[in-house]
């Protein structure tokens, strides 16, 4: 990725962080639960989306955002109140802010009317009668002032305006920097001369040093090698800070440096508002990712502008220091709302590198249960000091893996965040009323799961939305509230993370759901079916309760495909439904895709690994239990019930004759679309957590096989595909059913 | 072999190969495509894998397949011994352990050593031999391992 398409991707993924924020500030502000910080977070989330879409040129983005960051300046100075209708609008406003992200990243269009309808709205709020766009009525001083800074950004669309304030802001013409500067002995005792660094920093502009000598104690206590001089640098220059300290960087470890931005005579008229935006630029996360220190490296250099929006390329990124120092005295509030209480530090890291170390630690792992296998076979007693210190070292090496793999765990917040809108959005197409209520967002998974959790969520609760909740006057006639709720909570159960959707709407509609499973051919119109067994007619494939297609649910996409692709992911979703009061959709899926509980079996003398998500049950089969089919093919009966008998070794090529079924095990499984069989295996030797390893990554796809793990011994077992191998069956099935006829 | 004569074979497009033995013949890969040479460990068999892959064997965490070169050669497939040899090669992106009987030598070559391979060779060794050369008196093939697992690429 050249270095330009790297800065992008940063842009977009703080984009992304800004609108997280800024849904949630809104949110917070809709429950009455607004400070003052939470309405400035907001209006940073905004601002710097501005400022990083200016330097991109994205006109369209950077427009909107202009308007919509003026209008949360007049709620920021308390000239607009939160009201409910204002909140409201300005979610929408966050919706199309996020599309236009969208869409600057990925491409595609667009609603234009939408996008047109919200600035109209969001210009009303600020200017009350204006809004209709051409002329409006007499505007108030504020709106007045607002309007013309609106026309400002609207007229050249570009951010450098700003960049330009903050310039002049960041030094002052006629003014400069205030080094002090107080040498302690180990500096001398190194050969730095004080004199020499202070000509250097005289040589960036003009100066006046003073040196205070209150410190020099009398003739008969001095240390002659003592440091006992501070001297004070007025600076005049258009230099930077970073430049200054940059003479001090061999002297720094010993000697007392401040550097302080000197506000000269028209520093002093700074306009409040201004300040108060420089703070925020401080605080905005695009100028701290290029802070000072990487700003020596070229690249990063001319990088940080464009990342940054508002600083010039020769100079440093707004050095935070002076700027909060400028900005403290007329901007508390700003100050503190980025000092107190902010996110811990993080850095990003190359998933690959993330990977890595996984893989490695999971070398480890193996060699350490290898080692501690031969010291056993060796005959050393387990009191021994080698048994102990190899138990300790078995502790250490779990708890680093435990360590690597909460590295790659986050938490779940992400795709909540992603919930609020939906549920407007669906609500507002259904006109029904919902509220959103999310719990355990920080419940950490494993990235992979995170990603592909987002698809089956979001198209549960367009369910819960569409076909739970009632419309508001039937939810009046039941006795309930307008207002339906879906509730979203997720935790941590049993070595899984369990996510549940509850509704109050009405529950599922038994004698309908009957009706349609009947009507599609899925169920026998006589089939005795318990409430439960009813309720999961709808994970049926080509079931869809709605008789006509609805724009929400109905795009091709049923039930089946959400539990199909949880199932994919290891997980299972279940559905608990009371008539009148609502439904529970539970789905649990596992921490991480990077290990599988798997039953260690043996076929054909090797060793295979079957995912436990997959199994039932395991049985030992009888004689008369197993009977012939067809040409090649074998029944199991299992409580009245046949199901296919998959020879695992022969169907993966490892025996040629029939496995002999009764002195085998049957592991009875269900594949992702709910069909059952059996898989006949040799023997079962255990059940562990395995480590999955790609065979795609340096080999290809093997039919019949997911993926492979690496046992104890270091040797490599293939981990068993359930539903290649159940499909290969019944298509060789086919296959010989064919020949026969063609025999016939 | 003096720094003079270094540059020299520099110069003329010297390069160093891995020479090996399959059965009583010689073959050779580039130097730069192998990552390593190790002792052959017992492979987990691939089911549906075309006759010349082994199987599968764990490189510190990742998984490698193997590939029997004399049966990919079309020779018949190597009975693997205590003494056979794992040389790990990067093609592509992947990995892949080719199974020989024994490395013999480093050589270092010019390429105008290089004879094309002559029109009696198989169709199927033609197609990963790259030429032949003769180095003191033994007649060493170059195999090009970029096309020794074709069928996974179309798989993967």
């Amino acid at each position: 990725m050249d270095a330009m398409a790297e800065i992008r991707a940063t842009f977009f993924e703080e984009c992304a962080d800004g609108l997280g924020e800024l849904e949630a500030g809104l949110l917070a502000i809709e429950n009455g639960e607004a400070d003052s910080d939470t309405v400035n977070a907001v209006f940073r989330a905004v601002h710097s989306i501005k400022g990083g879409a200016g330097a991109f040129s994205l006109d369209d983005l950077v427009h909107f955002a202009h308007i919509f960051e003026t209008t949360l300046d007049e709620m920021r100075s308390n000239r607009l109140d939160a009201t409910p209708d204002v909140v409201r609008v300005m979610l929408r406003a966050a919706d199309v802010l996020a599309d236009l992200v969208a869409v600057a990243r990925d491409g595609g269009t667009v609603d234009e009317s939408r996008t047109g309808a919200l600035i109209e709205e969001l210009k009303e709020l600020v200017s009350p009668g204006s809004g209709g766009g051409a002329a409006g009525g007499a505007p108030s001083a504020a709106a007045a002032k607002m309007a013309a800074v609106a026309s400002d950004g609207m007229d050249d669309l570009d951010f450098t305006p700003v960049a330009i304030d903050l310039d002049d802001l960041m030094v002052p013409s006629g003014s400069g920097w205030r080094v002090t500067f107080k040498p302690r002995p180990d500096m001398y005792a190194k050969a730095n001369e004080a004199g020499r660094l202070i000509r250097e920093v005289l040589a960036l502009g003009d100066g006046q040093v003073t040196c205070d000598t209150s410190e020099i104690p009398l003739l008969g206590e001095l240390d002659p090698e003592g440091a006992y001089l501070v001297w004070t640098i007025d600076l005049q220059t258009e230099v930077g800070e970073d430049q200054i300290r940059e003479i001090f960087e061999f002297a720094e470890m010993d000697c007392e440096l401040t550097i302080e931005a000197l506000v000269g005579e028209d520093g002093g008229d700074v306009d409040a508002d201004m300040a108060a935006l420089l703070a925020g630029l401080a605080d905005d996360p695009t100028v701290k990712h290029v802070e000072p220190d990487s700003a020596d490296d070229e690249m990063q250099a001319a990088a940080a502008p464009a990342a940054a929006a508002p600083a010039p390329a020769p100079r440093p990124a707004a050095p935070p220091k002076p700027a909060k120092a400028v900005a403290a005295a007329a901007n508390d509030a700003d100050a503190k709302a980025a000092g107190a209480g902010g996110p811990p530090a993080t850095i990003r890291v190359d998933l690959e590198r993330v990977d890595r170390l996984i893989d490695l630690v999971g070398e480890l792992v193996i060699h350490q249960v290898m080692l501690s296998q031969r010291v056993t076979q060796a005959g050393i007693a387990r009191a021994s000091d080698v048994a102990m210190g190899l138990d300790e070292l078995e502790q250490l090496t779990r708890e680093i893996q435990d360590s690597v793999m909460a590295i790659r765990a986050q938490p779940v917040k992400s795709v909540f965040q992603k919930l609020p809108r939906l549920v407007r959005e669906v609500a507002d197409i259904t006109g029904k009323q919902v509220k959103l209520v999310t719990e355990g967002e920080w419940t950490e998974v494993d990235k992979t799961v995170i990603e592909r959790l987002s698809d089956p969520l979001t198209h549960m609760i367009r369910n819960a939305i569409d076909h739970g909740i009632e419309t508001p006057d039937k939810r009046l006639k039941a006795g309930k509230s307008e207002e339906g709720t879906v509730h979203v909570a997720a935790m941590h159960r049993s070595g899984r993370i369990v996510i549940e959707i509850s509704d109050d709407g009405a529950g599922i509609n038994r004698p309908i759901v009957r009706d349609i499973a009947i009507s599609k051919g899925l169920i026998p119109p006589d089939a005795n079916l318990t409430d439960d067994e009813t309720d999961n007619l709808i994970f049926l494939p080509g079931f869809s309760t709605k008789v006509e297609v609805s724009e929400l649910s109905g795009r091709g996409v049923g039930m089946d495909v959400v539990k199909r692709s949880i199932q994919a992911l290891g997980g299972r979703v279940s559905i608990a439904s009371k008539p009148g009061e609502g439904s529970v959709f539970t789905m649990s899926l596992p921490l991480t895709l990077a290990v599988l509980d798997g039953m260690i079996v043996s076929a054909g003398e090797h060793t295979l690994v079957v995912p436990l998500t997959a199994i039932i049950e395991t049985l030992q089969p009888k004689g008369s239990e197993v009977r012939g089919f067809g040409n090649d093919q074998r029944l199991i009966e299992v409580r009245d019930n046949f199901m296919p008998l998959v020879d695992v070794a022969r169907q993966l090529g490892y025996r040629s004759k029939p496995t002999p079924a009764t002195s085998s095990v049957a592991i009875l499984v269900e594949t992702e679309n709910g069909t059952r069989s059996a898989l006949l295996v040799d023997a079962i030797q255990g059940q562990r957590q395995v480590v999955i390893k790609s065979l795609e990554a340096n080999y290809g796809r093997v039919p019949g096989i997911a993926a492979a793990t690496i046992l104890g011994d270091g040797r490599v077992a293939l981990i068993l595909d359930v539903d290649a191998v159940t499909a290969t069956s019944r298509f060789e099935q086919n296959y010989f059913g064919n020949n026969l006829q063609a025999a016939e | 072999m003096t720094m003079a004569e270094e540059r020299d074979n520099e110069s003329a497009g010297a390069r160093e190969l891995i020479a090996f033995r399959i059965g009583e013949q010689e073959f050779c890969v580039d130097i730069i495509s192998v990552r390593e040479i190790r002792g052959f460990a017992s492979a987990t068999p691939l089911p549906h894998a075309p006759h010349y892959v082994t199987g599968v064997i764990n490189l510190r965490g990742t998984v490698l397949p193997i590939v029997d070169l004399a049966a990919r050669l079309g020779f018949g497939a190597t009975e693997p011994t205590a003494r056979s040899v794992i040389i790990v090669v990067r093609v592509g992106q992947q990995l892949v352990g080719l199974l020989v009987d024994a490395v013999s030598d480093i050589l270092t070559v010019t390429d105008d050593l290089l004879q094309p391979t002559p029109d009696l060779a198989s169709e199927l060794a033609r197609t990963f031999v790259r030429g032949v050369m003769a180095v003191e008196g033994r007649m060493i093939s170059l195999i090009a391992v970029d096309n020794i697992l074709p069928q996974m690429d179309v798989a993967a």
